[in-house]
């Protein structure tokens, strides 16, 4: 699956150097990255639950079959990402670093999307379907009626400002986003607004990601221990 | 021991609770509710009344990664069951092959060897439905040195070999009738 990224890559990496390519590197590839994740992640438990998941959970017990799953999903997602973001760094080396914090913190998150996802599902089309979904509105959708929300309706700041990190997959874009552009103006007006509500505290994000992610693999782990498998 | 077990399955409802010995074979028609049965008792399914079974279940027609290697897929598994699989016991001899390589009854063969490796209590579904009639003669042999199990099966061949077992048939999710320590034929 990893290597549908690398003509991504290029072609992003083809953009240039500055910032303005960076976050656009930043913005695509975490959202590809976080789709990979929870797809592989999917893929990982529905051929456990399809196939002799028996001795798995009567060998390590439930609780530590999620963990296990949920650790090995997430190098499986990293895995697949890095070949994309290697040949993203040898172009362009200076973007690399959030570029590829981004990328892999969006695969992870992805991966405990779909741990959650493939451990609830009734059936593997029914996974596969809430996986796509999940990513569409996570990913493509949220923004959007943030901003159109925040057009129409009088959203403060501190409301705005909060309501992007309650999305997963926007903390671990943003995270990047704000490392590759401090004063976040690759974004136009929406980034000075941001800078204004967020500034200082961008740095938080990352950390904020990383929560995401640990509270995604506890409900998973909760998934687990009370759902039929 | 009790075999107990309540699930909902749309408008299907399991309701068993019954006291057998420790080796029962359960018959019935299609979707009467036998593997639901056996995945309750494993703990696989969440059913009334609570349960978090040691049964080991084995699937009917069991799926593996296709990708991966024999020996590696009963390597994770002795792993996740801390045993040393004794493949001997069915007669496994395909250990490099891909697990997508193996006729439905090889693999059949290879996860009951795994199973029946462990000292673990088992819940077989439908156990024969892929065996040759040498593994099913095989299987019986291996069951009947075997305490703690439970077997599900539409096959009269394999219940009428397994001398002595209790036979508890169900119909539509209920025990229609128990028979203990049922004689050949």
């Amino acid at each position: 699956m990893g290597a549908v990224l690398l003509p991504v890559a290029v072609a992003l990496a083809s953009l240039g150097e500055g910032m303005g390519p960076t976050v656009m590197a930043v913005s695509l590839l975490s959202a590809a990255a976080s789709l990979l994740g929870i797809l592989s992640a999917v893929e990982n438990v529905m051929d456990d639950r399809e196939g002799w998941i028996a001795p798995l959970i009567v060998g390590l017990g439930r609780g530590r079959y999620a963990a296990l799953r949920a650790a090995v999903s997430t190098a499986v997602a990293a895995t697949a990402v890095a070949p994309a973001l290697a040949l993203y760094s040898l172009l362009r080396l200076a973007s690399a670093l959030p570029v590829s914090a981004a990328s892999i913190l969006s695969a992870a998150i992805g991966a405990a999307l779909g741990l959650l996802i493939g451990l609830s599902a009734p059936t593997r089309g029914h996974a596969y379907a809430w996986g796509v979904s999940v990513w569409t509105a996570l990913a493509l959708i949220y923004e959007l009626v943030l901003t159109f929300l925040s057009l129409y309706f009088a959203v403060s700041e501190p409301i705005f400002a909060a309501a992007l990190p309650m999305n997963p997959l926007s903390a671990a874009r943003l995270a990047g986003i704000a490392w590759a552009d401090p004063s976040l103006l690759t974004l136009g007006s929406v980034g000075t607004y941001l800078y204004r509500s967020l500034g200082a505290y961008a740095p938080l994000l990352f950390p904020a990601t990383a929560l995401w992610y640990a509270s995604l693999v506890a409900a998973g782990l909760i998934a687990a221990s009370g759902r039929g498998l | 021991m009790r075999l107990a077990a309540k699930k909902r399955l749309g408008g299907f409802q399991l309701d068993v609770d019954v006291e057998v010995g420790d080796r029962v074979i359960v018959m019935g028609p299609n979707g009467s509710g036998k593997s639901t049965l056996l995945k309750c008792i494993s703990g696989l399914w969440r059913c009334g009344p609570h349960r978090d079974g040691r049964w080991l279940y084995v699937p009917p027609e069991p799926q593996a990664p296709k990708r991966v290697r024999a020996r590696d897929y009963v390597r994770t598994l002795e792993s996740a069951l801390g045993i040393k699989a004794r493949l001997e016991l069915m007669g496994i001899d395909y250990l490099d092959k891909k697990m997508g390589e193996l006729s439905t009854g090889m693999a059949g063969r290879l996860v009951l060897a795994v199973a029946l490796s462990t000292d673990l209590p088992l819940a077989l579904d439908e156990p024969t439905a892929f065996l040759d009639s040498k593994w099913r003669s095989r299987l019986v042999e291996l069951l009947q040195a075997r305490s703690s199990v439970i077997i599900s099966t539409h096959d009269p061949e394999l219940a009428s070999a397994l001398k002595g077992w209790d036979v508890v048939e169900l119909e539509g999710g209920k025990v229609a009738r128990l028979l203990r320590n049922h004689a050949a034929g």
